[in-house]
């Protein structure tokens, strides 16, 4: 099994369709394969072997997708990296995956110099890198074959949770992925004539497994943006170009507030958002002024995207739906005791979607399962009489913004570098554009002060500018637990409760 | 994970949407579920437990239907068997299986009451049996959720094989069913808009899987017949709601008879043939003549479907078989189970959920069926085209398919010897284009003995299903062999076709 079969497989069904469409024009499923088949070959003339570690840290493009298809064709694994890194995480990302070959971008060059070296990176592919995607195409030819995986060899490798500790490296395997990108096809009736908008990052697994592989299972096109430009998304929407709209509560937000809504989304017949937390109000009009529902889904890096989906036939607002074809979901209490309907408890899952574990990170991987090989969500919920799940909190209080992860610790700690800190902590806190927002809580130390604009300057240097809270809120006092721990969700309720 | 959540979520989701039609009955989903409901909980009330065999012996019907999935929701496993099955085959396989319980039809309960047994078979349901149906689901409840068994445990067991040695009771789990059923429903674009129609009977893994339980799946509704009927099946097609035909070559040809075909056709969307000896001329005039490419897919019961020929028609490689399904993999492998390259010739050897757990009580059979590391040895022999399009080359098995139903050589071979003037047989499958295959026997008989075919013809009627029968005899005065003795059936085939 090889999840690139998939790609061959569209390309020999409908070689002449588009692909990938990106600034207006369109690569059809042959030239796709035919360019992937050109890096797998190349990469194997340059002693690249199955299993060997290729990184891809760039924005979304058809390069990317060419590279990364080459790369699983050539039976190695990828490792793709958020475009936005700081170089620091950056650095400490591309340690640990050890990579043999980077397909990135020209600015990336500069941070690279320490990473090679023994053991270390050995050729970095971006104009002005040791050599340009363009040479390694022409070293390549268009004929070839993905070579045959194991169903549990790894495919992919997407990294989660933040710079502390032991980096967590999600191995997703070939049967893994190819279960989730089934699964979103099967769920939303792709077929080889739906566009689906693709302006959220490849290097995670919305875009990777849910978008990205689904369109290319099922034969669709690709329409690439490199990231979200409003004015781009709407152009594309306008010329009919889209049939499957992809996007976070702050896109729907956004376009709600278009007149000619109705006429522009004509050609639009499926709508999904990314993050669970979508505004009732918003699902409402949406459904309202287009006809047509937000689909939802409930997933994680470590489950390759799909565990829930809500819904085709029956949505439920509020809820992130009923499990996928093939994936249990069990609510288990602190000792890993199965719940009854209606309990409150960590979502536990069972299926094909499951990783294989974190990348050299045992000790994370026995935490992530119960011993009967139930994966850890770390995500509190419960299913209603309908088996329809719904999300309480998140055991790991991890923020999502925008589509994006951010893992409070990870920006406490940078906080904590300030000497004028006393304590921190740092919430999500709802918000209608975004999902939720970073919001921090500092309690400065006696006869300190730090002012939110130092704090966000120093910050923004050090985190991804999407890891940056927009909110500071400075406190006499933290609630704590009898045990000292800060009480977070009390934090929130406060707040929350304080500003009606 | 329990395959009878299908059924339930389909009921939650279309309530009111028709499950089954028969004749005058038609059944809502929400009824549907009320039944098995009562049966699941009815037959929990007489004491079965989770994981213990419970027997469906019966043609085609929305109870068979509603009884299936009570038993899957009280967490036992289903026992399909045939009801063609008569005699010792019978006896074989439900002393082998051991249900207590068996859901039957009038017309095999003389049957079935012999086989009761203290400690084993202990109850018939059926209307003049212990009890019938009706009265097990009015000691039930018509709410119940299925009991969640682990995605391993087995749903049902399907026999295949003949009465020679220990059956095999292919062991097919709640995953594995169900990762078939989707696949079939993705591949066939189902909705709930459809409406299938199945005369191929439940106990075999193609009524029972690629069309049952696909079917509920997705939420669409059986249009059901109790066996094939030509004039049934023309005039529900007539009535014009069908949109997916499930068949074997024969009735293809039969279809190619009628004049107005197309308008017969109604609304029909798909077409599904079941045997993969199509040949090639039925295919084309077919699409010519309705614009429906008939698909065709491989599989057995130890892996239901494994590949799929094909959904997009311009792709439709006649001759062939298709593509491995979505999630499951296919090895071409030599005799020692090394696999071989693209375009070399081996045993067709699968992998994946879709595979079965094992045959059920019968270790050794188990053991013969499987490579290491999960492979399933098919016993074909295949190869593939460089664009991933497997071919059957030969059944090592030498399995008859004919009209759908699965015919073991060696079973009729056995009711022939027992047959006082045959010295010696061979039973081999001749290429026919009505049944896809013919079962044909090649017979020596004893030296200065006649056989009659009239009188062997009858002699077989009364020991074996009807299908198993040969349609075709041949009396010769030797059989072709191999120089250790055994007979070269390959070689009497072509021969045959040959001369």
């Amino acid at each position: 099994m090889n999840l690139a079969v998939n790609l061959e497989r569209s390309a020999f069904f409908f070689p002449d369709r588009p692909a990938i469409s990106e600034d207006g024009l369109e690569m059809s499923y042959a030239r796709l394969n035919e360019q992937a088949n050109r890096v797998a070959t190349a990469l194997i003339k340059m002693g690249i072997k199955p299993g060997d570690h290729l990184g891809l840290c760039a924005p979304n493009s058809s390069d990317w997708l060419i590279f990364y298809f080459g790369a699983l064709k050539a039976g190695a694994v990828v490792i793709t990296l958020s475009s936005l890194l700081s170089q620091d995480e950056f650095c400490l990302l591309v340690n640990h995956a050890k990579l043999k070959f980077l397909f990135t971008s020209e600015s990336r060059l500069g941070s690279l110099a320490e990473l090679r070296g023994k053991g270390g990176i050995q050729k970095v592919i971006c104009p002005k890198g040791d050599l340009t995607f363009q040479q390694l195409l022409d070293q390549g030819i268009s004929s070839f074959k993905a070579l045959d995986c194991n169903r549990i060899d790894t495919a992919a490798i997407l990294y989660t949770g933040g710079t502390t500790g032991i980096p967590k490296g999600v191995m997703l395997t070939h049967e893994n992925i190819n279960v989730s990108a089934h699964n979103v096809a099967f769920s939303e009736r792709s077929t080889e004539k739906d566009r689906a908008l693709c302006f959220l990052p490849f290097n995670h697994v919305f875009g990777q497994a849910h978008i990205m592989n689904a369109t290319i299972l099922s034969a669709g096109c690709l329409e690439l943006l490199p990231g979200f430009d409003m004015e781009r998304v709407i152009g594309l929407i306008e010329a009919g170009l889209v049939t499957k709209l992809f996007s976070v509560p702050t896109v729907y937000a956004r376009l709600l507030t278009l007149e000619g809504l109705e006429e522009m989304m004509h050609n639009v017949r499926y709508c999904f958002s990314a993050a669970a937390s979508l505004p009732v109000e918003i699902v409402r009009q949406w459904k309202e002024r287009t006809g047509l529902n937000i689909c939802e889904g409930y997933g994680l890096t470590e489950s390759a995207s799909a565990v829930t989906y809500n819904h085709y036939y029956r949505h439920v607002v509020g809820s992130i739906g009923g499990t996928v074809p093939g994936v249990e979901v069990q609510i288990r209490d602190v000792s890993g005791n199965r719940l009854e309907q209606g309990q409150q408890g960590e979502i536990c899952i069972l299926g094909h979607n499951i990783m294989k574990g974190y990348f050299e990170n045992p000790e994370a991987t026995d935490e992530a399962f119960w011993s009967d090989g139930w994966f850890r969500s770390g995500d509190i919920g419960y299913f209603d009489n309908e088996d329809y799940l719904y999300i309480v909190d998140r055991l790991k209080d991890l923020i999502i913004t925008g589509g994006e992860n951010v893992y409070p610790r990870e920006v406490e700690e940078v906080i904590y570098t300030r000497p004028e800190i006393e304590e921190c902590a740092v919430i999500g806190l709802p918000d209608k554009e975004w999902g939720e927002k970073v919001a921090v809580f500092i309690l400065p130390k006696q006869g300190q002060v730090i002012t939110s604009e130092t704090l966000k300057s120093y910050l923004k240097s050090r985190l991804s500018s999407f890891k940056v809270p927009k909110e500071y809120i400075t406190v006499s006092e933290m609630p704590k637990s009898p045990a000292g721990k800060i009480l977070k969700r009390e934090l929130k309720k406060r707040f929350i409760d304080g500003n009606g | 994970m329990n395959l009878a959540v299908n059924l339930e979520r389909s009921a939650f989701f279309f309530p009111d949407r028709l499950a089954i039609r028969q004749a005058d009955l038609k059944l809502t989903y929400a009824q549907l579920n009320d039944q098995s409901n009562r049966i699941a909980t009815g037959l929990i009330k007489i004491g079965i437990k989770p994981g213990e065999p419970v027997g469906l012996c019966a043609p085609n019907s929305a109870d068979w239907v509603a009884f299936y999935f009570g038993v899957l929701k009280a967490g036992a496993m289903a026992v399909t068997l045939s009801s063609l099955l008569t005699g010792t085959e019978l006896s074989n396989l439900v002393n082998h299986a051991k249900p207590r319980v068996i859901f039957t039809t009038d017309a095999k309960l003389q049957e079935l009451e012999l086989l009761k047994d203290p400690g084993g078979l202990e109850k018939l349901v059926c209307d003049s049996g212990d009890l019938s149906i009706h009265r097990l689901m009015e000691m039930g409840s018509g709410s119940f959720d299925a009991l969640d068994r682990d995605r391993l445990d087995t749903a049902a067991i399907l026999y295949t094989g003949g009465t020679t040695g220990i059956p095999k009771g292919v062991m097919l789990t709640h995953e594995g069913i169900n990762f078939s059923s989707y696949s079939i429903a993705y591949y066939e674009r189902s909705t709930e808009k459809d409406i299938a129609l199945c005369f191929l009977p439940f106990n075999h893994v193609f009524g029972q899987i690629h069309i049952m339980n696909s079917t509920i799946m997705s939420s669409g509704c059986l249009e059901l017949l109790p066996a094939f009927d030509m004039d049934r099946v023309l005039e529900v097609l007539e009535a014009g709601e069908i949109t997916k035909f499930f068949a074997v070559p024969t009735v293809y040809i039969r279809l190619l008879g009628l004049s107005d075909l197309k308008k017969t056709l109604g609304p029909l969307r798909y077409c599904f043939s079941a045997a993969a000896s199509m040949a090639m001329e039925i295919v084309k005039q077919w699409k010519e003549r309705t614009g429906i490419t008939i698909a065709e897919s491989y599989g057995m019961t130890e892996a239901m479907p494994i590949t799929f020929n094909h959904y997009y028609p311009e792709r439709h490689v006649v001759g062939s078989v298709g593509q491995t399904v979505h999630g499951v993999e296919v090895q071409i492998r030599d005799k020692s189970g090394n696999p071989l390259e693209q375009g070399q010739e081996g045993e067709i050897c699968v992998r994946g959920p879709n595979v079965m757990k094992a045959y059920l009580d019968n270790p050794e059979g188990t053991g013969a069926a499987f490579w290491d590391g999960g492979w399933v040895r098919s016993g074909d022999i295949g190869i593939f085209d460089p664009n991933g399009y497997l071919s059957i080359v030969d059944r090592l098995k030498d399995l008859i398919i004919t009209g759908g139903e699965n015919v073991y050589p060696r079973e009729v071979e056995e009711a022939l010897y027992s047959f006082s003037d045959v010295e010696e047989c061979a039973v081999i499958g001749l290429p026919d284009k009505e049944w896809g295959e013919r079962v044909v026997a090649f017979i020596v008989p004893k030296s200065g003995k006649t056989i009659l075919n009239d009188e062997l013809k009858a002699f077989l009627k009364a020991r074996l299903s009807s299908f198993k029968v040969p349609k075709e005899y041949v009396i010769t005065s030797e059989l072709p062999k191999s120089p250790a003795g055994k007979i070269l059936k390959r070689e009497i085939k072509k021969n045959f076709i040959n001369g």
